[in-house]
């Protein structure tokens, strides 16, 4: 009984989701992607998704939303990220998820370690995100699944 | 453990006896007393530090253990040599033995001595421990290949403490704690990252309270336990800085201090047995094979019993050497971070695709990228960086690189993973440094893998060494705790092995390198302790063999690294004969060149092989920290890496290939 | 036995290319080297101009809840200055951060009952820091405070002496008790010794014997006591405040286009601050309105001559701030779930942090010399000639990931004295000086 209330629930949270953020544009800078506009989507009830796209080897697709959006300079913020299929067609749940960040032209990341809760809508609360100086950053998200691990990246640069 | 086990463990049953009713007298050892050499005055103790260069004990083949006895004899576990030699503490040899045991120690790499005078070896190759009269005579063994209690996969250092015997089972990621006296056997942690587990521990010792300390090699820390096992503290974490470690190899007690053989700071440190800092020794080498007091990567360190003197063993560089105390108020001599800047290691393995080469940099856990266009490859990009996080490496072994997808494979080795990258960046662009090149795809978690497979899940954790993929995007992994290769199919599915048990016939003992032939699918596997190449069909069927240990044409010493030419010519390089031998594919010895020194065909443990698109040799010659390029006829064209290494390679003269 | 990995070179080729992009305009030509003339700044440039002026409204510090109460400020300030916290009697807070010396002091290493190992820092804007101390290892102003009085370099006082000094004082007695209430009766030596506190690292230290003879709750009374006397300090130390210098003036012009308050800034000034935000890469880590991203890098600066590089710094730092009983999350907090407590929670110790020293703010920062983490530096413009050329720096470490960014910048002469102009050019205006000296009385009343 339980376990089928669980599936429903995520079910329903898959199709919100990939209604409304999966299917949106594939990725972008955090300054450069505009958001949708609010007329396109039937449903704002959950977290619209500017960004996302596919995992570096075709895996998975990720969408996420920072807190606030964009991403401060210097001052903590917290990103909410949905993994689906890479057809975004399907939320999974069945996955582990990390998150970093890297600045490859410094040769280090953060001072942070991110914390990352599974939500019960399907997705994932990553807090503890800090990106301490300007310039060029890659955001990690890595899902793991039996044993692999599959990133997904996206640029960020802040000025 | 199993009835056998047990009967192999109490024979010869009047041994045993005496053994139990003597115990730890002095007796035997007074019998035992045939050393011409008078035993230093331990009266005379200076009140200063260990770390004086005194001596040291040369010649030898590989030792990697060694301990003191009571009258400050040296017992040194010879690896390469396959026995132990015992020297006085002038280092005068005294005797040696084990090879004439049946079988034969091989590649010993702990030793302990008893009280009674009695030797404990822990034969690594032969996976037990064998313990032998003061005179070398064999007495018992204990242990064979196996992940249950009173079985070892490649035991390591190992220590005595009153009726126990701890053994580091570095291949079981444990220590076990035998009864000397009895069939117990304790198994103290296993495989993890936690406090209380161990990630390849190397050496074990105890104190006078009876507490253990395990050199946690690859979590880079010593761990403390009491005597009954029970975890108490850690210290130690990756660095240079004092304190800090890089490759912790060896651990020994001596009167209230643990010395620590820090191998890849070049160093010992001693520490409190609380883990507080005190000091340390060690002077960085600047000249090639330099000695006298400098040291270099030291695997164990042993204590003389009266505290006067110690002794480093380096199998790198095939000695021992002895060090006394220095003078009251004195510091020993010690070679800072600060004062040899950052290093780069080439190998132990590379791989070359196009123009573009990779090279794993053991010590900074990284990887190097070059361009290879050039006559001299220029570093365009490196990454990784020691810790556990994707990216990160601890240990990276081996590299593979496909040529149609710029995907890097990774061997990380002290994660026990694979990790795979794309080198994404303008193959025709402008040759220069770029941050950032490689794109982390994704790693694979062979522990969690291991855990998965029924016919993994029983043995040991896989230790990714070196890793070869064939034409249908199949992945082989040699694992450190293997006799057999893994095969994985393209979603990283256990397919089966090379060199299984129900395979019959195949030498396969400790395999090192493999290489790929696609128009045969047959698959060339080196090993490094049979001294075999053995040839595997595309059914993972063992088709033939070549070699055998020797050291004539088309006979290996430890040979580690193979590679094929693109026409089709099979090169093994072998680091204990400093050679390489070409054979074609099917075992037919072709050539040979390369003998032990630094001029231009010459090697130090050379250990990987790979050929370029301009059809030239890379050797990794890591003993001498630089990589040589042939032709692919063995003619010598230049040398890179270092000054020091790279120079005697333009003044030896006119390099020729060398004749049997 | 190795290769030197030249990455400074392959580095500086890149950076070139960088600098190219970020100076559209190039000021330090000769031609115009001269202190006239405006200078003109891109949108861009504007744009990371403003994110350092103006210092924004002092942030909250709901951990201390004293934080902001006049009562509290004033007993903090008397006890800043007072020198019978410390265990000679000569030694207070302002010994070696003098309001007279730019809230630091001219020595190298800090000088208290002792010497200590690092240089003092100047303290101003501490309430806009992120962490406290060089190492970081405070995560609040008020627990940094405490970390002093019992430090046997600094004050060498234990935390028993001084709440004694409260309850014996009646001035002080009465100060304390109008903020937090009744003082606890410490009154039974047997109870409360004299001296005494907690050695973490040597439990055979006479100071801490005498601590751990304690009952807990007692304990528990002298640390309560002891925290509330920090947070004292702290709303104190909140009141030091940098800002409104001839920069923010500048900015404030360059905002609304006044001239005449650009003219604030010097020619040089201008220049300077166009190197800051431009080829020097200053702002990268000196970011923000104070000048600093509160974190830590490794800019490879040797220690002082004889003495070796062995602090470990941010490394230790981030055990001994998880580790402090007084930190966000501790019992002593205010706000034991807040956003401060939730800082230390993402922490994690990581060998690249060895030998990373805090970024100072460079508010005021002419005031203070000599500078770097034991003082190294005489002068800014020693400070900006390591830059220039790394001359003697730190080799990048055996193993170790310094800040990529450190290149030699290869600064001219002029653009030297132009960055030297600017810094110079964030001094704030001056404070009250009834704040900068210790009051007639703890106690604070509204005439």
């Amino acid at each position: 009984m339980l376990e089928s209330n669980i599936q429903t629930r995520l079910l329903l949270a898959a199709a919100l989701v990939f209604w409304t953020g999966c299917q949106n544009r594939e990725t972008g800078s955090w300054q450069a992607a505009p958001r949708p506009s609010q007329a396109s989507i039937p449903q704002p009830a959950v977290p619209q998704f500017d960004l996302g796209g596919l995992s570096n080897d075709g895996t998975f697709y990720v969408c996420y939303q920072t807190k606030p959006d964009p991403p401060p300079l210097n001052e903590p913020f917290d990103v909410d990220v949905f993994v689906c299929n890479a057809a975004k067609t399907q939320l999974l749940a069945d996955v582990g998820l990390t998150a970093d960040a890297d600045m490859p032209a410094h040769g280090h990341g953060m001072n942070t370690l991110p914390k990352v809760q599974a939500l019960p809508n399907g997705g994932f609360s990553v807090e503890g995100m800090l990106f301490h100086m300007s310039g060029h950053w890659e955001i990690y998200f890595d899902i793991s699944r039996n044993g692999i691990t599959e990133r997904a990246q996206f640029d960020v640069h802040l000025d | 453990m199993s009835a056998k086990i047990f009967e192999l463990w109490l024979c010869p049953p009047i041994r045993w006896i005496a053994f139990l009713l003597v115990g730890a007298s002095a007796l035997l050892a007074q019998q035992a007393d045939d050393a011409a050499a008078p035993p230093r005055d331990p009266t005379k103790l200076p009140a200063g530090v260990l770390g004086k260069y005194e001596s040291a004990i040369t010649s030898l083949n590989s030792p990697a253990g060694v301990a003191i006895d009571q009258r400050g004899r040296i017992y040194v576990a010879e690896t390469g040599g396959r026995r132990i030699r015992v020297f006085d503490s002038n280092g005068r040899p005294i005797r040696e033995f084990g090879t004439e045991t049946d079988p034969p120690l091989l590649n010993p790499t702990g030793v302990a001595v008893a009280d009674n005078g009695h030797v404990f070896v822990s034969d690594t190759g032969n996976n037990r421990v064998v313990e032998f009269s003061p005179k070398g005579v064999f007495v018992r063994s204990r242990g064979r290949r196996g992940c249950a209690d009173g079985e070892f996969i490649n035991p390591g250092g190992i220590a005595l403490s009153g009726k126990w015997l701890y053994v580091a089972d570095t291949g079981n990621n444990r220590v076990q704690r035998l009864d000397l006296g009895g069939p117990n056997a304790q198994i103290i942690g296993r495989f993890g990252q936690e406090p209380g587990s161990f990630n390849s521990p190397l050496d074990v010792c105890v104190d006078a309270q009876g507490s253990l300390y395990v050199a946690d090699y690859d979590n880079q820390r010593i761990q403390k336990f009491d005597s009954a096992g029970q975890f108490i503290t850690t210290w130690g974490d990756w660095g240079a800085a004092e304190a800090l470690l890089a490759g912790p190899r060896g651990v020994e007690y001596h009167d209230g201090l643990i010395y620590v053989a820090d191998s890849h700071n070049h160093r010992i440190q001693a520490f409190d047995t609380s883990g507080k800092f005190r000091y340390a020794w060690g002077e960085h080498v600047i000249r090639p094979y330099e000695g006298e007091g400098k040291i270099h990567y030291p695997d164990q360190v042993a204590v003389a019993p009266s505290g006067e003197f110690a002794v480093v063993c380096e199998s790198w560089e095939n000695r021992c050497q002895v060090f006394g105390r220095v003078a009251a108020g004195e510091k020993p001599k010690l070679t800072q971070w600060w004062e040899v800047g950052q290093a780069m290691h080439y190998g132990p393995l590379a791989d070359v695709a196009g123009h573009v080469m990779v090279m794993t940099e053991t010590e900074g856990h990284r990887i190097m990228v070059f361009d290879v266009s050039r006559e001299e490859p220029i570093l365009i990009g490196q990454f990784g960086g020691y810790g556990t996080k994707p990216t990160r490496f601890i240990r990276p072994a081996d590299v593979k690189l496909d040529p149609d997808s710029m995907r890097l494979y990774i061997a990380d080795a002290g994660n026990r993973r694979l990790q795979i990258f794309r080198l994404a960046f303008d193959p025709g662009g402008v040759v220069k440094f770029r941050p950032g090149l490689a794109k982390f795809v994704k790693s694979i978690d062979l522990v969690r893998l291991g855990q998965n497979d029924p016919q993994l899940r029983d043995g040991p954790v896989i230790e990714p060494i070196a890793l070869e993929r064939d034409d249908r995007g199949n992945t082989y992994l040699i694992s450190a705790n293997h006799p057999f290769v893994l095969v994985f199919d393209p979603k990283f599915n256990f397919m089966g092995s090379l060199g299984s048990g129900a395979d019959e016939g195949h030498p396969l003992q400790r395999p090192a390198d493999l290489c790929f032939e696609p128009s045969s699918g047959q698959m060339y596997v080196v090993d490094a302790q049979s001294g075999w190449v053995a040839v595997f069909d595309r059914e993972r069927k063992f088709t033939f063999a070549w070699g055998g240990l020797g050291t004539g044409e088309g006979k290996f010493t430890k040979p580690v690294g193979i590679t094929r030419g693109s026409d089709g010519t099979i090169y093994v390089v072998d680091a204990g004969a400093d050679r390489v031998q070409a054979f074609d594919g099917r075992g037919k010895f072709q050539m040979q060149w390369g003998s032990t020194g630094l001029g231009a065909s010459q090697f130090f443990k050379p250990v990987g092989v790979v050929q370029d698109e301009r059809k030239r040799l890379i050797i990794v010659d890591y003993g001498n920290h630089r990589g040589m390029y042939f032709k692919a006829d063995g003619k010598f064209i230049s040398a890179f890496g270092p000054r020091l290494f790279v120079r005697p390679t333009r003044s030896s003269g006119r390099p020729q290939p060398t004749a049997d | 036995m190795s290769t030197w990995i030249d990455r400074t070179s392959s580095r500086r080729v890149l950076l070139g290319g960088l600098a190219a992009a970020l100076l559209p305009c190039s000021t330090a030509s000769p031609a115009n080297a001269g202190d006239a003339g405006a200078v003109g700044f891109s949108p861009q440039e504007q744009e990371r101009i403003y994110q350092h002026s103006p210092l924004p409204p002092l942030p909250a510090d709901p951990t201390n809840r004293v934080a902001d109460f006049p009562p509290a400020v004033r007993l903090g300030q008397f006890l800043y200055f007072d020198r019978r916290l410390s265990a000679n009697g000569e030694v207070s807070c302002a010994t070696c951060h003098d309001p007279a010396k730019g809230l630091a002091d001219e020595n190298t290493l800090a000088e208290g009952v002792d010497t200590g190992t690092r240089h003092s820092q100047a303290v101003w804007n501490m309430a806009y820091n992120r962490w406290f101390f060089w190492d970081g290892r405070a995560d609040t102003l008020w627990s940094q405070a405490l970390i002093p009085t019992e430090g046997p370099a600094e004050l060498g006082s234990t935390r028993l002496q001084l709440i004694h000094l409260l309850s014996s004082d009646n001035a002080l007695r009465s100060a304390y008790e109008h903020i937090f209430g009744p003082l606890p009766n410490f009154s039974d030596e047997s109870r409360f010794p004299k001296v005494g506190r907690p050695v973490p690292d040597d439990d055979t230290h006479p100071h801490h014997r005498v601590w751990s003879s304690m009952d807990d709750a007692d304990q528990l009374a002298v640390n309560t006591v002891y925290a509330n006397s920090g947070k004292c300090v702290a709303a104190y130390e909140r009141r030091l405040l940098s800002k409104d210098s001839p920069f923010d003036v500048f900015v404030e012009g360059l905002r609304g286009g006044d001239p005449t308050k650009m003219a604030a800034l010097s020619a040089s000034a201008q220049r300077g601050l166009k190197l800051f935000i431009g080829r020097g890469n200053c702002r990268i880590c000196h970011s923000g309105p104070n000048f600093t991203d509160g974190e830590f890098h490794d800019i490879r600066m040797p220690p002082l001559p004889g003495q070796q590089p062995t602090d470990s710094a941010r490394y230790q730092g981030v055990v001994d701030a998880q580790g402090n009983p007084f930190n966000a999350a501790g019992q002593f907090s205010d706000d034991r779930e807040g956003a401060a407590a939730k800082k230390l929670s993402f922490l994690v110790q990581k060998p690249e942090q060895w030998g990373q020293f805090k970024t100072p703010s460079l508010r005021s920062v002419a005031l203070s010399a000599p500078y770097m983490h034991q003082g190294q530096k005489k002068t800014l413009r020693d400070v900006l000639h390591h830059y220039s050329t790394l001359e003697g720096a730190l080799p990048p470490g055996h193993h170790g990931q310094p800040e990529q960014l450190i290149v030699p910048l290869q600064f001219t002469i002029q653009e030297m004295e132009d960055l030297q102009a600017f810094l110079i050019a964030l001094t704030g205006a001056p404070l009250d000086p009834k704040l900068l000296e210790q009051p007639a009385s703890p106690v604070w009343s509204e005439l």
